[in-house]
């Protein structure tokens, strides 16, 4: 006879196996103030409170980012101006006019982009004023520069691979923008994100580390473009006595980014949050102990901790193997620089 | 007309990477536990979404995001199952037992009148395969709670199968 807790594991699975998980990584990482979602309605007032919300958290959003003020003029056509356009291109509050009337071009020019129409910065001030003049509070908070300007536009129905079209034609080099969109299949809200950081300076240490990574990967054979590069203080750890400093560089290829950071620091003894992986000539390696699945290293050296993030679809990932190769390399060319 | 959501470009975060990660490792597993406590598919993907956000608002405090998000996913099916049990409490929903119900109905009645904790207890055990600390972990509850709650739930199923 089958003990009911075989018969119990073997009902669950089946059962479990029922679910059919939907994964949206852009929807929990994005800004979570500015995340709505939503059900049809017909309800117009419903609707116009929902936009007066949207538009009021992207403009508080907005308001906090430090940015320079563009000239940049899309194009508008106000006139055939769509209020329930199904996607929007945000320019980054400091795209330049070029990157802007670029963008507008390469969508005018996809066959599957429709009713397309730009928004200034200066008109998304006054359509901000027309919703929120009489909130002094909001309205002094706003100012004209800190709103983006926008394209909007309908995908053609049935375009199937609107994600990839559209994705494609943001090319991961250029900093420009995020695209919220409708899936014209389905109807489900979906996140484009097109967006690539420009290569920033960040501090002399930073950029060392920067090109530190670039060389290790160049001589691992990976063609990487370096997306950021920043230096900031570390947390404080409870039993570091000396403030410490982190520096972090992250590279793409495209579909993947490594992420390489320096935390210079005395204290290098590994806590019971790590797991021994095994030891390298630069140091003992190291992964979270329950992170173990993670394309996630660190290596223990003297006077520092470097760690190495990778992600990417599972077929594309990089094997724990060469991020060992990678972060040993890294860390000895951090040693000797 | 069609629902819209918009949004701005958000700030570049060092590990994001790391996240992104951790999303698609634990994705899976969490909204199919989720939905064997919940019973429905948009409901599991709801409670573990809402999780993942919460983790993800935390991320650099929290030290062991696993864990973390194990109790912050039971603890939306928790809510959502009292809500549920209210809601049937009004309607006075008396549950369907017919005599020729598959074994695999009958487990399925059994489980769902487990008291939450019984039932999530069994599903950490059986499908998630999680160990006695893992479940008192997530259900923050001391250890030695869990076994007599995984028995009682047994002995009810021994009970419904005999």
């Amino acid at each position: 006879m089958i003990d009911v807790e075989d018969q119990l594991a073997q009902h669950l699975a089946r059962k479990a196996a029922e679910a059919t998980p939907r994964s949206d990584l852009d929807a929990v990482t994005t800004q979570p103030a500015l995340i709505l979602r939503l059900t049809p309605t017909t309800h117009v007032g419903a609707q116009r409170r929902v936009r007066l919300v949207a538009v009021a958290a992207s403009a508080i959003m907005v308001a906090t980012v430090a940015v320079v003020v563009v000239r940049a003029n899309p194009k508008p056509n106000v006139t055939a101006a769509r209020p329930d356009s199904t996607c929007t291109v945000f320019m980054r509050a400091d795209a330049s006019e070029d990157q802007t009337a670029a963008i507008g071009e390469q969508l005018r020019q996809r066959t599957e982009v429709t009713h397309l129409y730009g928004v200034t910065k200066a008109q998304a001030y006054l359509e901000f004023l027309k919703l929120f003049g009489d909130r002094e509070d909001l309205a002094r908070s706003v100012t004209a520069d800190v709103l983006p300007a926008s394209w909007k536009f309908d995908l053609a129905p049935n375009t199937d691979t609107a994600r990839a079209q559209i994705s494609s034609l943001l090319a991961p080099d250029v900093s420009i923008a995020q695209a919220r969109c409708l899936d014209p299949v389905t109807g489900e809200p979906i996140t484009i994100v097109a967006s690539r950081n420009p290569p920033q300076p960040g501090s002399p240490a930073a950029q060392q580390l920067a090109d530190i990574g670039r060389d290790g990967a160049t001589s691992m054979g990976w063609s990487l473009t370096l997306l950021n590069a920043s230096e900031k203080p570390a947390p404080p750890a409870a039993s570091e006595q000396t403030p410490s400093q982190m520096l972090m560089a992250a590279f793409t290829d495209g579909p993947r980014t490594l992420t390489v950071t320096i935390n210079v620091t005395n204290n290098t003894a590994p806590d019971s949050a790590f797991k021994f992986v095994h030891q390298t000539a630069r140091g003992p390696l190291y992964q979270l102990a329950d992170r173990g699945s993670f394309r996630s290293l660190y290596l223990f050296g003297q006077g520092f901790v470097a760690n190495v993030t990778s992600d990417g679809r599972d077929d594309q990932a990089r094997t724990l193997a060469e991020l060992t190769e990678f972060i040993t390399s890294v860390s000895q060319r951090w040693i000797d620089r | 007309m069609k629902p819209t959501t918009e949004t701005t470009v958000e700030p570049q975060r060092p590990w994001a990477a790391e996240f992104a990660l951790f999303y698609a490792h634990e994705l899976d597993g969490q909204v199919r536990r989720a939905f064997l406590l919940v019973g429905s598919n948009e409901a599991a993907n709801d409670v573990v979404h809402d999780a993942f956000v919460a983790v993800y608002r935390r991320w650099g405090e929290i030290e062991r995001p696993g864990p973390y998000l194990n109790r912050v996913v039971l603890n939306g099916c928790r809510d959502l199952a009292r809500r549920r049990r209210r809601t049937e409490r009004l309607l006075a929903v008396t549950a369907a037992t017919g005599e020729a119900a598959e074994i695999s109905d009958r487990l399925d009645d059994v489980l769902e009148r487990l008291p939450f904790n019984q039932r999530a207890a069994i599903v950490l055990r059986f499908y998630g395969q999680l160990s006695v600390v893992e479940i008192a972990d997530a259900l923050d509850c001391p250890p030695g709670s869990v076994g007599p709650w995984i028995d009682r739930g047994l002995k009810k199923m021994r009970k419904a199968l005999s």
